[in-house]
């Protein structure tokens, strides 16, 4: 047995405790840094020959300690589950803020907005009925159904801008997707080189993770972790980011306008690979979010919305036609247009207004057609029912997804608590190991010096 | 579970986010007053607000419907009864030129049939009423007159109509030929008949007096279908007057805080929110840090 094995054991132990004071010291460094997964030196004792030979002269003890590896503590299952829970409330909170927009642009109920507007426009007709002479009255009904065709067109004109908007997000989400993709795929290549010589990319990978977190908020995109510590990353399926080569989307195609899509069109996400350019649909994400708010949340209001106005058209046009005015003719259009973008006043003249009946009984100061069309405030299937039904459906869309946002943010911060409380850094435990190291520390230089007391007790003391 | 710092102080921010998010819609009701901002507060509130407000809108209409209505119904009720006892007058008249008889004073009988005259055209001024430059008794005529100098009536046969509730509407003019005649057997031919034979011919009023009395009762009916039809619509008023109160009180309350309600719940979440910011400050404060030396 050598005299000096106790000093390079005690050396092993100040190498691998400093290591640890070291890993330590990174660990409360990053305490505060976002995606930072805390890091263990995992300590291995040296162990004799495992099979000593015949004539072996190896002591039975170990030879001290080594650091075999420092890992990174991250778990791959609840990061996943973070991943997909964080792309399913950037997916509900995109639709939220697109059904409060559609909200803000009808801004029910309240005493200015059309369902207000419109029933000012019938109580003008009913006060044409009262005094069919009165020009007062007259131009009062063109100017009320003047104020309810400019606010149908603005709300529609606000509908179309949202969609505009929607669809110049969606260009920049696309561009941060594709910078996004390409630093993973970087990132990836670095991981893959240092693991090939033995590093531990640990801090590579955590980058790594917090920009696959981003892509998953965005798209919905899985993380697929691979042998030597890439991780991959699949979109829908298709392949997005495989080790370190990445696919660019290309900017949206399809539809350009509101009317596009009510036409039949849609937005589209492919990828920029020509000739085929095949699909690169998000199933989850912001980015999956503005395209169903694109293709068909703000369509079907708008198209709600037509509805209300070509039966207003129609209806007060239907009941206008059955009336004369106030020269005998019988009433011409009273509205022009077909639906909400295009709806205007077509009377221009106060006195084409049809308020009396074209029956023959009927004298010149007849107000009966007015009230009729007064009447029409309370039609089934009319102009106001059609506008409730419409502002109904919105509020309980809207209040599905307000539910939904509440409840998705409850998981979110829970798995958040769940992952950060997994992979974080404990300032207790810090504190804790630092103290194991340091008192380890102490202990081995104090067997080196122990040690050196016995040789000098050996080479000084002895054969005096 | 594992707990750090970082999990700890995010989970205090949550709840902190959460408890000062609850307090500014809070405070958002009580500024704005209303608990009802955007449909999906409540959508079922939502349409129940719009068709209320729909409704106040109908039956302030209604209530001027009916306003108007009322000063037709008021007007017409004003002439006939004027009519009515002015016809008495001539009944008396005639009676008087009857009891006298021929031989009686020419002179004093032409006094009686000039007054039977100016009666008349008393009785046609009636006749020619306005409410708001129309004719009561003329329809839906456009002139401003419903019977001509010689007591044709020059009214249209249109009806004056005015909705005053939903699925009531009541006819506010009265027909002018029917109830002061055109031609033989109206007023003014009958006037004109008695105070002729008031002159000529005392003996033959007779007569008259049948077709006097003819005319008097369907004044008198005429009188009786505008009061009726005045107080339906008074009584309507009230009905629209009281469906305004009455849905402008459901419509707040389906609009607007209750406000000792809101305001104890903004006190209770200012409660709340000061405690979880308390508790947050010292649990975040303290790690082992502070106890080793």
């Amino acid at each position: 047995m050598s005299t000096f094995n106790g000093i390079s054991t005690a050396l092993t132990s100040l190498y691998a405790n400093r290591r640890g004071m070291e890993v330590t010291a990174h660990n409360i460094a990053n305490v505060n840094t976002p995606g930072y997964t805390r890091q263990r030196p995992n300590l291995q004792a040296i162990a004799g020959p495992a099979i000593p030979g015949l004539t072996s002269q190896a002591s039975p003890v170990g030879d001290g300690v080594i650091v075999e590896s420092v890992q990174r503590l991250r778990d791959i299952f609840l990061e996943s589950r973070g991943r997909m829970e964080h792309a399913a409330a950037e997916y509900l909170g995109t639709q939220q803020t697109q059904l409060g927009r559609i909200e803000q642009t009808f801004a029910e109920p309240s005493d200015e907005a059309l369902q207000a507007q419109l029933d000012e426009m019938w109580a003008s007709f009913s006060d044409l009925s009262l005094r069919p002479n009165s020009t007062a009255s007259r131009s009062a009904v063109l100017s009320r159904a003047t104020i309810v065709a400019d606010t149908m067109r603005g709300n529609a004109d606000q509908l179309a801008t949202q969609w505009d908007t929607g669809l110049s997000e969606l260009r920049a989400m696309v561009l941060e997707v594709n910078s996004t993709t390409a630093a993973v795929a970087q990132l990836n290549e670095g991981i893959m080189a240092a693991s090939a010589v033995g590093q531990q990319p640990n801090d590579l990978m955590d980058q790594r993770d917090v920009l696959v977190m981003r892509l998953s908020e965005l798209t919905g995109a899985k993380g697929v972790p691979q042998e030597n510590g890439v991780t991959d990353v699949l979109l829908n399926g298709s392949v997005l980011v495989s080790g370190n080569s990445s696919r660019n989307i290309a900017p949206p195609t399809g539809a350009l306008s509101l009317d596009a899509v009510k036409g039949g069109d849609l937005v589209a996400l492919r990828f920029d690979e020509g000739p085929n350019y095949p699909s690169a649909a998000p199933d989850s994400g912001r980015i999956a979010a503005m395209m169903q708010t694109l293709n068909h949340t703000i369509r079907t209001y708008s198209d709600g919305f037509d509805r209300v106005a070509s039966e207003l058209i129609t209806s007060v046009n239907t009941q206008h036609a059955l009336g004369r005015d106030a020269d005998g003719t019988p009433g011409g259009a009273f509205f022009g247009g077909t639906n909400a973008s295009d709806i205007t006043v077509a009377l221009t003249d106060p006195n084409d207004i049809a308020a009396a009946d074209a029956g023959a009984t009927a004298g010149p100061l007849d107000g009966t057609n007015a009230q009729a069309l007064a009447k029409l405030a309370t039609k089934k299937d009319g102009p106001n029912e059609r506008y409730r039904e419409l502002i109904v459906n919105l509020g309980v869309a809207a209040q599905t997804v307000n539910r939904r946002v509440e409840i998705q943010a409850g998981v979110v911060t829970q798995s958040d608590a769940e992952r950060e409380g997994d992979a974080g850094v404990s300032l207790d435990e810090e504190m804790t190991n630092m103290i194991q190291y340091e008192r380890a520390y102490q202990a081995a230089a104090r067997v080196i010096s122990t040690v050196d007391t016995m040789l000098d007790t050996l080479i000084n003391g002895m054969g005096r | 579970m594992r707990v750090t710092q970082n999990s700890i102080a995010s989970s205090v921010l949550t709840a902190l986010q959460s408890n000062i998010s609850r307090l500014g819609a809070t405070q958002q009701h009580l500024s704005s007053g209303r608990q009802l901002m955007r449909p999906s507060d409540s959508p079922a509130g939502t349409v129940s607000a719009l068709e209320m407000r729909s409704q106040v809108t109908a039956n302030k209409q209604y209530a001027r419907n009916v306003e108007d209505g009322l000063g037709w119904l008021g007007a017409a009720d004003g002439a006939l009864q004027a009519s009515s006892s002015e016809l008495s007058r001539v009944r008396q008249i005639a009676l008087q030129g009857l009891s006298s008889g021929a031989v009686g004073d020419a002179n004093s009988r032409e006094a009686l049939a000039l007054e039977v005259e100016s009666i008349r055209d008393t009785i046609m001024g009636f006749a020619n009423t306005t409410y708001l430059d129309r004719p009561v008794f003329g329809g839906t005529s456009s002139d401003t007159y419903a019977f001509k100098p010689d007591g044709t009536h020059n009214g249209s046969t249109g009806q004056v109509i005015r909705q005053i509730s939903a699925g009531t509407s009541v006819r506010v003019d009265v027909d002018g030929a029917k109830i002061f005649g055109n031609g033989t057997g109206g007023v003014y031919e009958v006037l004109t008949t008695v105070a002729d034979k008031l002159r000529k011919n005392p003996g033959a009023l007779q007569g008259e007096l049948a077709r006097l009395d003819a005319v008097a009762t369907t004044i008198q009916s005429g009188l009786s279908t505008v009061g009726s039809r005045y107080a339906q619509m008074e009584k309507m008023k009230q009905v629209a007057d009281d469906a305004v109160l009455s849905l402008s009180g459901s419509l707040a309350e389906v609009e607007s805080i209750d406000l000792p309600k809101t305001i104890t719940d903004l006190q209770l979440q200012q409660t709340a929110y000061q405690a979880a910011l308390a508790a947050g400050a010292r649990v975040v404060q303290s790690s082992l840090v502070d106890f080793l030396r």
